[in-house]
């Protein structure tokens, strides 16, 4: 168990040094025009000619143009830009309005597998492990 | 992601026994990826998200499940251990086929995607067919055809 915990968060780490080196390339090959499609970014500014995109958490701001037509702050989206006369010109842009009811539609049903699992599952202290509830027997 | 509704009833279409640990297999890769990516987005923890990422990659997934096994009884560990990945394969498979760009069909993500292959490459990939807020706007459909599905099952299993 503690070998598998180690190769896990080995497996973290490693993803974390792979993929901000990748991010730092792929945004730089954004601004350079090399690349077209930026997926899950958030909407941090937008005035009627231009909006500010970012990563959540708060990484790699990019000025794009034209905003859509129903954009707002805190709007996550997915893009297509291109670069014209150095300016990041959005070819096609799909808002996620839907994000957040799709969030909270999950939380109950997290409680309810959560209850499930309390029902069917009972933790027995002496062998240190999880073993099925007995039938009538409930936690 | 199609959201948590839609990969649980994934998972109960599939489930045969262990129908709760099938659930949480369905709901695993999301619980362990996109809330600890809210709280980092949350405090601006630059960086955070990347920590986490292989935990929606089927080999960490394989991992996860394979420790989550440990945690129950010898008896019924294997039988443990298939459910959670029966559940896990489940949402994977549904997460594939949803889009990540605004063009539906083959798509190579170069940032940012689900990293199918890692911890061997980093080469993105998914077939786009639904937008990710697709299945939200067909719940109307899902819900009660899970249910009829269930109420039929119950009937013929008395």
């Amino acid at each position: 168990m503690t070998s598998l915990i180690l190769i896990l968060f080995l497996l973290c780490w490693r993803s974390f040094i792979v993929n901000s080196q990748r991010t730092a390339a792929y945004f730089s090959a954004i601004q350079d025009g090399r690349a077209l499609t930026l997926t899950h970014f958030e909407i941090t500014r937008v005035t009627s000619e231009d909006m500010t995109i970012q990563i959540p958490d708060g990484r790699f701001p990019l000025v794009v143009s034209p905003p859509p037509a129903d954009a707002e702050v805190g709007d996550i989206v997915n893009l297509k830009v291109v670069k014209r006369d150095g300016v990041l010109q959005v070819t096609a842009c799909e808002t996620r309005k839907w994000r957040d009811l799709k969030i909270w539609i999950s939380i109950p049903v997290i409680l309810a597998v959560a209850w499930l699992f309390g029902r069917r599952y009972r933790f027995a202290g002496k062998q240190g492990s999880f073993l099925p509830q007995q039938r009538g027997e409930h936690a | 992601m199609p959201e948590l509704v839609t990969h649980a009833i994934a998972g109960c279409l599939l489930a045969r026994r262990h129908l709760v640990l099938v659930f949480v297999g369905a709901l695993l890769p999301d619980l362990l990826t996109r809330i600890p990516n809210a709280l980092f987005s949350f405090l601006k923890i630059a960086g955070g998200e990347d920590w986490v990422r292989p935990l929606h990659s089927p080999v960490p997934l394989v991992l996860v499940a394979l420790l989550l096994s440990f945690l129950f009884d010898s008896s019924i560990r294997r039988q443990v251990f298939s459910a959670l990945m029966l559940g896990i394969m489940s949402h994977l498979v549904l997460d594939f086929f949803q889009r990540r760009t605004p063009d539906p069909g083959w798509q190579i993500v170069p940032e940012r995607g689900y990293q199918w292959l890692f911890p061997f490459s980093q080469f993105d990939f998914q077939f786009g067919l639904y937008g990710p807020e697709a299945s939200l706007l067909l719940l109307p459909l899902t819900v009660p055809l899970l249910a009829w599905y269930l109420w039929t099952c119950r009937k013929r299993h008395g």
